[in-house]
């Protein structure tokens, strides 16, 4: 089920009503309706897959128990591992194996070895990143000793499903979720409320502005041979809002709907767009799973301590996990490790914890400087996302050729007459998303205006609202694009 | 719980209410839009017509109205739509006589493919088009019968569904151009020929057997009715199409039933599909419809057939 589909529509309301007016009373039916709604929400796309939920969430919860009632280090060591190989070896059978075949078989064609090994026919399963990242970290905790493993089925296995973040996200900690699961939770005027406005700003974000710049880099990155540097330049910036508005956006959505059931979670985006160096960018962007990889991979690999070329190491490895964890192409790598090396430099000068507070905190406009720093760093990341869309790396180094040529500043509206309503619109877009974050970004997202006159913000709701509304595409909506990871 | 409820009903009627208001003004603005084909044709009131053509793209590409004008000295005007099916057809036919135009006689483009417009077209019926009317009896019974009762409830009675399901039908762009007076159908008078297109090896289609769909029949007839009573006298014709699909199809249904049908109601039913030119590529622009060059040739042939059968 899709958060922008009309389904979803009926089907959150639905949840309301009876999680707050017919469960409410026992704790454990209330989870248990959670769980009963997560795994419906779920098998609406396929129903063959819950069973991937389904071990991924026995075993870790098995293997927590079990961790718990062992001591002997090299046991608990084994126990771990099961929960890796099972987690993990999923991901690697469902995500990674055609990718691990044809690399292979290409590294031995090279070889002038010709290998007879066919790739398989693998749907990929909604969410499998995610879910499994977040179990993982659950047994992770409780072999470090940070966490004590819980007793409750029905608990755990709803904070594995738990629909609104289910299928990307936020990756939740188990300290975080796990516990909200386990107390009665009440109705709260000022959450439930706070949860539409993000709810509703989360749409804005992914079917106007995403969807609507969608169009035009499709076309873009379609055929970046034929086009102007120009062009190539307003196709990937666009992509850049495309991506944002559409992860953000789910995210926002994710959070708002947890609200509504009275659940917090972690926040995932914090205006990443204004960030001044590519440090602070990544401590704004997807925040569950740079936090993920800071604790359970960068952290354990020696982290900021040791030599230069170690820390060098740390850096470049996380990074390049990172971008495999996005999918299985030699693109994401490369993405994951043109990030690293914009983020080496800083820490070789120790300077990536220079920005940690927003940018202009007591003041409305950034300082020439800050303007200028926040230019460079959203032009480097937009080199980095060329890769990331880019289908193959020929394809993306084709972009990056024709993106670097005497045509840069370039516009020819000719080659562009196909697409110039949705350019035109999806610019005006992010324009509007860029002002109204940029005065916002001390908030939590972008429509939290409790400081406006009560109508001044419902006829901004309002007209978010209709916007949005007729904006949809209802009779084949676009998918989120981080649910193919 | 109380507060967040009342507060949350409030403003869907808020919006319900102001998207109602103005959902009445895109009911009142959008069929202004005459750069469109179909809201060209109902902007015609009190005029007077020889003939009219209905169907398909091979009507609404494959003739050109003032050739035919000229060959049969009379007035008419084309009002098909591409990938219409004939529920299409008797809703734009019925309308544009109910806006008070008198017409002598009504030319049909009829063929395997407008006998069962699901099989044959990705959108047979254009139900966005018709919403701005959707109050008048006989179009709210065709959207009910094409889309269900649901939809027809919600459509006409939450009248802002309308235009938000159909947002990427009606954008912005389409808007704007309701303000523009200035329509390239009055030069065509509704036809649009394929002037730059040209034969190219394209793909034949795959071997089918027709059939008569019953929505396709009952509208066909709903149209021969409605032209019984308003005494207007009613032509078929079938359209060239290229020789290699002559015979391709198993189309024995679909021939027996407008046979059947052309007995039923007296109509003279012109076929030509086997014309000599359908042996010329030159004259195709794809295996269903002709180019530049044959649409005038066939509009001359037409001309000359119609001659016959028009009632002046």
């Amino acid at each position: 089920m899709l958060f922008n589909s009309l389904e979803f529509a009926i089907f959150l309301p639905l949840v309301f009503i009876a999680y707050w007016f017919i469960f409410h009373k026992n704790l454990t039916i209330q989870n248990l309706f959670i769980l009963f709604s997560s795994y419906l929400f779920y098998g609406w796309w396929d129903w063959r897959f819950l069973s991937l939920i389904f071990v991924s969430s026995l075993t870790d919860y098995l293997i927590g128990i079990q961790l718990a009632k062992t001591v002997a280090p090299p046991k608990r060591k084994r126990l771990l591992l099961i929960s890796l190989g099972v987690n993990l070896g999923l991901l690697a059978c469902f995500k990674y194996f055609n990718f691990f075949i044809e690399s292979l078989v290409d590294l031995f064609t090279t070889a002038g070895i010709t290998l007879n090994v066919k790739s398989l026919q693998i749907i990929l399963p909604v969410g499998i990143s995610f879910y499994t990242f977040q179990t993982l970290s659950y047994t992770i905790d409780i072999y470090r000793n940070k966490l004590k493993p819980t007793h409750d089925f029905i608990a755990f296995f709803a904070f594995v499903s738990f629909f609104p973040q289910l299928v990307a996200g936020p990756i939740e900690r188990a300290k975080n979720l796990l516990p909200q699961f386990q107390r009665p939770r009440s109705f709260h005027y000022e959450q439930a409320a706070d949860g539409l406005r993000q709810m509703l700003w989360g749409l804005f974000k992914k079917i106007v502005v995403a969807d609507t710049c969608a169009v035009a880099v499709e076309y873009i990155f379609n055929k970046p041979a034929t086009l102007s540097g120009g062009i190539l330049l307003v196709g990937v910036t666009l992509f850049a809002f495309q991506i944002y508005g559409d992860f953000s956006g789910y995210s926002d959505i994710a959070i708002g709907a947890a609200r509504l059931l009275g659940f917090d979670l972690m926040r995932n985006f914090a205006f990443p767009y204004f960030s001044r160096d590519i440090a602070e960018f990544w401590r704004r962007w997807h925040i569950s799973l740079s936090t993920w990889f800071r604790d359970y991979l960068f952290i354990p690999l020696g982290g900021s301590r040791g030599t230069r070329q170690q820390r060098i190491r740390n850096i470049l490895i996380t990074f390049t996990v990172s971008g495999f964890w996005h999918g299985a192409n030699w693109t994401f790598l490369i993405w994951g490790f043109l990030n690293g090396l914009y983020y080496v430099p800083l820490m070789l000068l120790n300077r990536q914890k220079k920005h940690t507070a927003i940018v202009a905190q007591n003041r409305i406009f950034p300082t020439p400087g800050e303007l200028v720093q926040m230019l460079l760093t959203f032009l480097i990341t937009l080199v980095a996302w060329i890769f990331f869309r880019a289908s193959s790396l020929q394809e993306a180094w084709i972009y990056l050729n024709g993106l670097f040529s005497k045509s840069i500043c370039l516009i020819p509206l000719a080659e562009i007459k196909s697409i110039q309503y949705p350019l035109l619109k999806g610019c005006f877009f992010c324009l509007i998303l860029v002002i109204v974050e940029w005065f916002q970004r001390r908030q939590q997202h972008g429509l939290q205006i409790n400081h406006l006159n009560g109508v001044v913000r419902w006829v901004i709701y309002l007209i978010i609202f209709t916007i949005t509304l007729y904006s949809a595409n209802y009779h084949d909506p676009q998918e989120f694009i981080y649910f193919q990871f | 719980m109380k507060k967040f409820l009342i507060k949350s009903g409030l403003f869907l009627l808020l919006f319900l209410g102001v998207n109602s208001l103005f959902t009445l003004y895109l009911d009142f603005q959008l069929p202004r839009n005459v750069r469109h084909k179909l809201f060209w044709v109902f902007s015609h009131q009190q005029q007077h017509f020889d003939f009219v053509i209905a169907g398909h793209s091979r009507a609404f590409n494959l003739v050109d109205i003032p050739t035919i004008q000229k060959k049969t000295n009379t007035t008419g005007l084309n009002i098909a739509l591409g990938g219409s099916g004939l529920t299409d057809n008797y809703l734009i036919f019925r309308k544009f006589i109910e806006n008070g135009n008198h017409v002598k006689n009504l030319i049909v483009q009829i063929d395997i493919y407008s006998l069962n417009s699901a099989q044959s077209f990705g959108y047979p019926f254009h139900d966005f088009l018709f919403l701005p009317y959707i109050y008048t009896d006989y179009i709210g019974d065709a959207i009910k019968r094409h889309r269900g009762w649901l939809r027809y409830f919600f459509w006409k009675y939450l009248p802002c569904t309308r235009y938000i399901e159909f947002n990427s039908k009606y954008d912005l762009e389409f808007l704007r151009s309701s303000f523009r007076t200035d329509s390239g159908w009055n030069r065509s008078l509704g036809s649009k020929i394929f002037y730059d297109l040209n034969y190219k090896n394209f793909k034949k289609p795959p071997a089918r057997k027709y059939s008569v769909a019953p929505i396709d029949s009952l509208y066909l007839e709903k149209l021969l009715e409605f032209t019984r009573e308003q005494t207007i006298n009613v032509v078929f014709y079938t359209a060239p199409v290229y020789y290699k699909l002559q015979g391709y199809h198993n189309t024995q249904i679909p021939d027996r039933f407008l046979q059947e049908i052309c007995q039923k109601y007296q109509i003279p039913h012109l076929d030509f599909t086997a014309l000599a030119l359908c042996q010329n590529q030159y004259y195709f622009r794809d295996y269903n419809h002709l180019n530049s060059a044959g649409t005038l040739l066939f509009s001359e042939i037409l001309s000359d057939s119609l001659n016959h059968y028009l009632k002046r």
